[in-house]
């Protein structure tokens, strides 16, 4: 199960809103707001795939204006050849 | 994974992301901070605080505090660039140490005073030892750092109302040995070329001189002329490699003190090939030969006075016989090829050459000598006076030139190469200072080293320091250390930190620095420099000039100083009176407020690049040439000296078997304790190592980075060893930088001194080496 | 609440596997293999890069944590402290050691003390000569803030390098703007250098231009230049 640490760099205005609205259990968990708007989230997911859709999603969301990786951790995940 | 490893490594998933947001936001904040920075600073033009080079900077003010200096783009010496010491300009001043208060001792503290209080003291002490003991019992160690206006100052003072010519520089530890040598040689003190020179040369030999990290900005020019035109070849002749070495075209190690033979081995083949110029010799030089086996000073109240005596070509050549390339090989370990190679390139007619040195020639136990060698070899081959071919003495001070030369702040000088001891030229003197001519005394005092071994003896008992560390940087200096807390001396310090000499003063004075002061400094290719003062000295803080100044009005002398409006214009206005017509004049005061300074002689306004030479200088008349026009009694001819190599004071034996050497490091300005006050400077390089070789080290047990202690018959120091650095020493030598307070190298140095020039040797004596 | 295509910069709609994972501003991930090495990739607050300064004699990172017992004992041994121990923000590498060379660089001691205290071998004994550590490699990041790329005579990572001319050399160009100074710039040598950092403390500058990076992969070609 991967587990990413992401900043969610957003249009000020948004952040409350986003903060509410982007939270989905075992997938993406709000973890703070930042002065300048940022929202700090964990992503996880079964698999690279999984996150790498769970970003895709917020990157289309209205007022996120990108999704930026801190921290990865996948010391279980298996590669596929 | 297990489900708490997951809610750990979550926690670090968020508690990085958090570090790395933080990190942007800090980011941003800085050049929000950076942009406002920029508004409401005024900028004006002064030279650098620092080296004899002479940059140029802009200095910015805001809300009466230095906020930022940056290279100044219209100088023409260093176009906006600086070294890192010059860029830091802006830091050098707020050290949080900075002296502020007057202080006198009470024991072993300090207690702040008033200034009336502790100048009301220090004139007690001088006119009490004057009325008891004379005037020469009291002495001022000035500097090559005073402003042209400290430097006069002291110098009316002591001279022309205390009456007494116990006032030295200490440029006699750093240039002595030059401005004896152009003295004896060209009859007039400061070089003929300048900075065009390192265009438009082709050959540059490099002696004794770490040029890399001594002259940083020149050392860019010389290396941008190489890389620009591949004929021009630089040749670094030393005792140790160094960054000069690394970028050099030639290295030429030779036995410490073998220069003096090298030099006549070189003079030896030329003149053996005839390889010399017979037309300039003919017309340009006359021989003379002075006394040989002149001794080193070591004794108190060593006295030498020269003897020179006419030679003819044909003796000088004789003279030169011994002095084979073989014969040299043996002194001095160059290849006997190499002496004849090195001769074939200063002679050779289809390259432009230039000798340039610092303090492995002028710190140096016949260190007039061994310039008087140098520049026989471009009067041999009548290279000299002409742009692109000249020997350039390089300077270490912003103004042992501009200052303590040219306002002649020595025991046995008067200004503008004037010297006590000829009647006329102290007639002329107190003419223009307005005292009676038997007020200068004829009689020269006592040389710096000399001076501290009296103020030891109790010859002298008060002593004023201004602008300088002695008592750190002074040779053989435990001895003066200890001179300085001796019952019945009272010692003076004005500076702007607390240093190794305020800690044995009887009195500190807080001192105004570099842009708190209106200021002229003197540089060394001649440009005099000017700049109007910017911010206030902190606290108490008084300019030295003020301060002198204070001293003659409490002796009495006060009639020296009662100048009409601006006491600094009047000073220069008095002073320039002394340059006029000499070939040393210097322009009036205000032409120097807009411009990025003039290198004198200034003639109707116009700078002089080429002394002695026609078409440039605009004392030589047409269809003269080259006239050494200030060598009156040769005819207007320079000198060429037969003078010998003589060994060392001190050299290694089998108690002290290596030889140590001293110098600076490009971090650091000389005793540090401005640069050293700059926490990046200092985290740059923060305390003195020993250089030692790999093969040395390995045979004593001991590796890179040990502690390592050196010892010589004077002192001794510990500290860590460098096997592999910036500097590598020969086998048998050892490196210390000075700069270090907590690491008093000079200890350990021997206080002989070139007889003549007096200037004493830091770059050779006998120490020993073992793991600490 | 999607956003309309117009409202985003260009970019892909769905982005690709690799693109989220080097979307970050991180220094490459490191190889893995199947079985359960794992890496954690981590932003070091100096700002240098994704990756930690090891002790000398360090194995490639996954093999290393894979032998570090976090036993502390090469810290105990470094006679300058220049070896810390990584706390929580390291995730998975906490407890294990690195050097912060801003704060105190590696000074190469000629017998490495810090390898002969390691029980474990993470960092290898058969490293006998510093000068053949390669902890990281020094990298000038900021040209337009290192002073001697703009001309002035700083140089001052070159003179406090160890391996002086070797790992860091000069080399001087003409500098266009005066016409007649040189600029000598500080050029590091990948295969030369240690990674010691003793060039990043002693940058001048506020923030050090001069860093010491995770070493990039060896390649070669056929080149005989």
């Amino acid at each position: 199960m991967p587990i990413s640490g992401v900043v969610i760099k957003c249009r000020p205005e948004y952040t409350e809103e986003l903060a509410r609205s982007l939270a989905k259990p075992d997938a993406v968990e709000i973890h703070g707001a930042l002065p300048d708007g940022s929202l700090v989230a964990v992503i996880e997911a079964d698999s690279v795939e999984g996150e790498t859709q769970i970003v895709t999603g917020l990157l289309e969301t209205e007022g996120v204006i990108d999704v930026r990786l801190a921290y990865h951790n996948f010391e279980d995940v298996h590669m596929k050849s | 994974m297990e489900w708490t490893r997951r809610r750990f490594l979550k926690a670090s998933a968020a508690a990085a992301a958090f570090a790395a947001a933080g990190a942007m936001h800090l980011g941003k904040r800085f050049a929000d901070e950076a942009e406002a920075a920029e508004k409401g600073i005024t900028w004006g033009k002064a030279p650098c605080r620092f080296c004899g080079v002479g940059c140029g900077v802009l200095v910015g003010v805001r809300d009466g505090r230095i906020v930022a200096t940056k290279g100044d783009p219209a100088a023409p010496v260093n176009k906006g660039l600086n070294c890192i010491k010059g860029y830091f300009l802006s830091k050098v001043l707020y050290g949080r140490d900075r002296l502020t208060k007057p202080l006198i001792r009470k024991g072993n503290r300090f207690v702040e005073a008033s200034w009336e209080e502790a100048m009301g003291l220090v004139a007690a002490k001088f006119k009490e030892s004057i009325d008891k003991h004379g005037p020469d019992s009291v002495a001022i160690f000035g500097s090559g750092q005073w402003t042209v206006f400290e430097g006069y100052a002291a110098a009316k003072l002591f001279k022309g109302g205390i009456g007494t010519n116990n006032i030295e520089p200490n440029a006699r530890f750093c240039m002595a040995s030059a401005v004896a040598a152009f003295m004896n040689t060209f009859g007039s003190d400061e070089p003929m070329g300048c900075y065009d020179d390192l265009e438009l040369g082709d050959t540059y030999f490099l002696w004794g001189a770490n040029m890399a990290e001594a002259h940083p900005v020149l050392f860019s020019r010389l290396v941008d002329n190489k890389l620009k035109n591949p004929r021009v070849k630089i040749i670094d002749l030393g005792t140790r490699r160094t960054r000069t070495t690394q970028m050099a075209d030639m290295f030429v190690p030779f036995r410490p003190q073998t220069d003096l033979a090298l030099l006549n081995g070189i003079a030896h083949v030329i003149v053996r090939d005839k390889l010399y110029d017979e037309n300039f010799i003919k017309n340009h030089v006359v021989f003379k030969k002075g006394k040989e086996n002149i001794g080193y000073g070591l004794e108190d109240k060593f006295k030498f006075d020269d003897e020179p005596k006419a030679i003819t070509f044909e003796e000088y050549r004789e003279y030169l016989k011994p002095y084979t390339p073989e014969h040299v090989e043996k002194i001095s370990g160059v290849p006997a090829k190499t002496v004849v190679e090195l001769a074939r390139m200063y002679s050779d007619r289809k390259r432009k050459v230039n000798t340039l040195w610092t303090m492995g020639f002028n710190q140096h136990s016949r260190g007039t000598w061994v310039n008087n060698l140098a520049y026989n070899l471009h009067l041999l081959t009548g290279k000299i006076g002409r742009p692109g071919e000249n020997p350039l003495s390089l300077t270490g001070q912003p103004s042992a030139c501009g200052t303590a030369r040219e306002v002649g702040t020595f025991s046995h000088r008067l200004p503008a190469d004037m010297v006590v001891n000829n009647p006329e030229h102290r007639e002329k003197t107190a003419s223009i200072w307005g005292v009676p001519a038997a007020k200068i005394p004829a009689k020269p005092g006592p040389h710096a080293t000399e001076m501290f071994k009296a103020l030891d003896r109790g010859d002298i008992r008060v002593m004023w320091i201004q602008v300088t560390n002695p008592f750190q940087s002074a040779p053989n200096l435990s001895r003066y250390r200890k001179a300085a807390r001796k019952d019945g001396r009272f010692i003076v310090v004005s500076d702007i930190y607390p240093t190794r000499s305020t800690e044995l003063a009887d009195v500190i004075l807080p001192s105004a620095s570099w842009v708190e002061k209106e200021g002229v400094f003197g540089n060394t290719e001649r440009r005099t420099q000017h700049w109007f003062k910017m911010v206030n000295p902190p606290g108490e803080a008084r300019n030295d000039l003020t301060q002198t100044i204070d001293l003659a009005r409490r002796l009495g002398h006060g009639n020296l100083f009662n100048y009409q409006g601006s006491t600094e214009k009047a000073i220069w206005e008095e002073y320039r009176q002394f340059t006029t017509g000499t070939g040393k004049d210097l322009a009036p005061y205000e032409t120097y407020f807009k411009v990025r300074g003039l290198r004198w002689p200034v003639i109707n306004g116009r700078e002089t690049l080429w002394r002695y030479s026609e078409g440039h200088d605009p004392y030589v008349k047409k269809g003269e040439g080259i006239k050494f026009y200030k060598n009156k009694a040769a005819g207007g001819k320079a000198i060429i000296w037969a003078r010998p190599y003589e060994p060392p004071a001190e050299s290694p034996d089998r108690h002290y078997p290596f030889w140590l050497s001293t110098g600076r490091v490009l971090e650091h300005w000389h005793t540090a304790t401005m640069t050293g006050r700059v926490p990046e400077l200092k985290r740059a390089y923060p305390s003195a190592v020993v250089e030692i070789h790999p093969d040395d080290a390995k045979r004593l047990g001991i590796r890179n980075r040990d502690k390592v202690r050196v010892t010589s018959r004077r002192g001794t120091v510990v500290l860590p060893c460098e096997l592999n650095g910036r500097g590598k020493p020969e086998r048998g030598s050892v490196f210390i930088a000075f700069f270090d307070e907590t690491k008093l190298v000079n200890e350990l140095c021997i206080d002989a001194y070139c007889p003549i020039s007096k200037e004493p040797d830091y770059k050779k004596c006998a120490v020993k080496v073992e793991k600490a | 609440m999607k956003k309309e295509p117009a409202d985003t910069e260009a970019k892909q709609t769905c982005l690709s596997r690799r693109g989220f994972l080097k979307a970050g501003a991180l220094a490459p991930l490191a190889l893995f293999t199947t079985g359960g090495i794992f890496s954690c990739l981590l932003l070091r607050s100096s700002g240098a890069g994704a990756f930690l300064l090891r002790p000398p004699g360090a194995a490639e990172e996954s093999k290393f944590l894979g032998s570090c017992v976090k036993c502390g004992r090469c810290a105990q041994a470094c006679p300058y402290g220049a070896v810390k121990m990584a706390g929580a923000e390291a995730g998975a590498a906490i407890g294990t050691p690195y050097i912060v060379p801003r704060e105190t660089p590696c000074y190469l001691c000629p017998d490495l003390p810090c390898v002969k205290a390691c029980p474990s071998g993470a960092l290898d004994p058969k490293l006998q000569d510093p000068e053949k550590a390669r902890m990281g490699t020094a990298v000038i990041v900021d040209r337009e803030n290192c002073l001697s790329i703009r001309g002035l005579r700083c140089e001052v990572c070159y003179r406090n390098c160890p391996l002086i001319d070797k790992a860091i050399t000069i080399e001087p160009r003409h500098n266009p703007r005066t016409g007649e100074h040189s600029i000598m710039e500080p050029v590091v040598h990948r295969d030369k250098c240690t990674g010691c950092g003793i060039c990043e403390k002693t940058c001048v500058r506020d923030k050090p231009v001069i860093v010491v990076m995770k070493t990039p992969p060896r390649q070669r070609d056929y080149y005989d230049f």
